[in-house]
């Protein structure tokens, strides 16, 4: 799974679960103004830790990260050695 | 003697099972329609009598926002914000360390907190990251100090029956002391989950519904009187020095003018008339008033056989002889017991009485047992009746007691719910 396939399923649940629009949700997006934060994005994580059928140990965050800076610490939690 | 700093109430907000605002409130109260029905909580087998707001407020929240609230936190915004707006404030953050909120709930989010117990429990799930925060019970006054830039005190209390009646209690000592210039102060309680029923139910305290009309199921003073009913809801004042509500040109509602609080040391779920008595002595005492001044108290009477007889006597022993003529209604009757939100709906409605110059009326009340004599306001409201103070008394199990007394306030216009509808 690549980081653009990661991109896009972060980018489903926002529209799903939080109502937010597609239109908004470009890979330089700010968590803040798009009126989510860490919590939302937890959310997101724990969805897909539950997906993938993985544990994503590392979710440190920037703060106030883009939506590629989410994407890029979950492809890094992926990629990491088991 | 140090003259009193004269607080006055500018804002009122309500959600409740009889009525999402005050004008609706007195429209229920005038014609005696109660918000009391048939609650089927998952699980139980039973059906219970239960005090219904009989809407959701999920549609008010954007779904980044819903996570974080309960019910309880979506009514104590909705209820909090009329009565902000209703005062003519909205963004507290000039006022900066001299705005306070003080907030009262028993369960905070219990909806959330039963979800939460059924994931660990049936569904083997883990638990998401916002429920710690939509359970908390402090998380109601959070919301409403951050959409509203609360930057002073936002403190919650939790003191039973009594939660809402402390918290409006000591944001009047704190505007009255100097501490603040504005406070907001109310209660939120969405305790209608099968956990809560389960929990009372067993206390053997709940009614069971009305065979003939559910609504009747909550009888105060009535000798046929079966116990409490469980309601919902929430209920905020904003109080102010007199002073700052003239400097910003606003009218109030009456003044705050009396709080006393006293607790039994006696019981965890036992009441005990001196207690009561004390609050309600310790609250006149506060607004300078004797007994005979008080023109109408809306009593804690929950419908309970032992609480609703001494709390009778702890009002005889507080008014003495102006017990006679003193008029009483529990309103619990309509609304049910809307626990850590109760005393502030049920001030909320002693104000609107008073505005309006009825006494609202304990519904039910066909047969008053001898055992809790006084001068009941009993089936119908009594119109067209100038109250010059009121006091609203509320009993918390644990002993916490709390009385407080308002005034008609000689000096500033006053104010009234708009466009209210009262039928006589």
């Amino acid at each position: 799974m690549d980081d653009a396939d990661i991109l896009n399923k972060i980018r489903a649940s926002l529209v799903e679960r939080f109502g937010l629009e597609p239109s908004q949700l470009a890979a330089d997006a700010h968590l803040r103004d798009l009126g989510a934060d860490s919590m939302h994005i937890l959310e997101i994580m724990l969805d897909l830790e539950t997906e993938l059928g993985v544990s994503l140990s590392d979710l440190a965050l920037p703060p106030n990260p883009t939506l590629g800076e989410v994407a890029a610490v979950i492809s890094r939690n992926l990629a990491a050695p088991a | 003697m140090v003259m009193k700093r004269d607080v006055v109430i500018t804002g009122l907000g309500v959600v409740s099972p009889i009525g999402c605002d005050p004008m609706e409130l007195v429209s229920h109260l005038s014609t005696g329609r109660s918000g009391i029905r048939l609650c089927e909580p998952k699980w139980l087998q039973k059906k219970f009598p239960g005090g219904v707001v009989p809407r959701s407020f999920a549609g008010e929240f954007t779904k980044l926002e819903l996570p974080f609230l309960d019910r309880c936190q979506q009514m104590a915004i909705v209820a909090s914000r009329q009565a902000i707006a209703d005062a003519g404030l909205g963004d507290f953050s000039d006022y900066k360390q001299r705005a306070g909120l003080f907030y009262g709930t028993v369960r905070g989010g219990a909806e959330t907190e039963q979800s939460g117990y059924e994931q660990i429990l049936i569904e083997h799930k883990n638990a998401r990251p916002f429920t710690v925060m939509a359970m908390m019970h402090n998380a109601g006054a959070a919301q409403i100090s951050i959409r509203h830039k609360i930057l002073g005190p936002v403190m919650t209390h939790s003191t039973a029956c009594a939660s809402s009646g402390t918290a409006i209690g000591e944001a009047l000592r704190a505007v009255r002391d100097g501490y603040l210039d504005v406070a907001v102060a109310g209660g939120a309680e969405a305790p209608l989950t099968p956990g809560v029923f389960w929990v009372f139910d067993a206390t053997r305290a709940l009614a069971v519904p009305d065979g003939l009309d559910v609504g009747r199921s909550c009888r105060p003073f009535a000798t046929d009187r079966a116990g409490l009913v469980l309601g919902e809801g929430a209920a905020f004042v904003v109080i102010e020095s007199a002073e700052h509500a003239k400097r910003r040109g606003v009218s109030c509602y009456a003044s705050l003018s009396g709080y006393g609080v006293a607790s039994d040391a006696y019981h965890i779920a036992a009441p005990q008339s001196q207690g009561e008595t004390t609050a309600m002595r310790l609250a006149l005492d506060d607004a300078g008033l004797t007994p005979a001044d008080i023109g109408y108290l809306n009593a804690h009477a929950t419908a309970t056989r032992g609480g609703d007889a001494i709390e009778a006597k702890a009002i005889h022993l507080a008014f003495g002889e102006a017990a006679q003529a003193l008029p009483v209604s529990s309103t619990k009757s309509l609304h049910g017991h809307l626990l850590g939100a109760t005393s502030a709906l049920e001030l909320v409605i002693t104000v609107v009485a008073m505005t309006e110059s009825f006494l609202p009326a304990t519904a039910h009340l066909d047969n008053i047992d001898p055992e809790c004599g006084l001068n009941h306001v009993a089936n119908t409201p009594v119109f067209d009746r100038q109250i010059e103070h009121a006091m609203s008394f509320s009993s918390g199990f644990g002993g916490t007691n709390v009385a407080l007394v308002i005034s008609k306030h000689r000096e500033m216009p006053a104010k009234r719910p708009s466009n209210p509808v009262l039928s006589s």
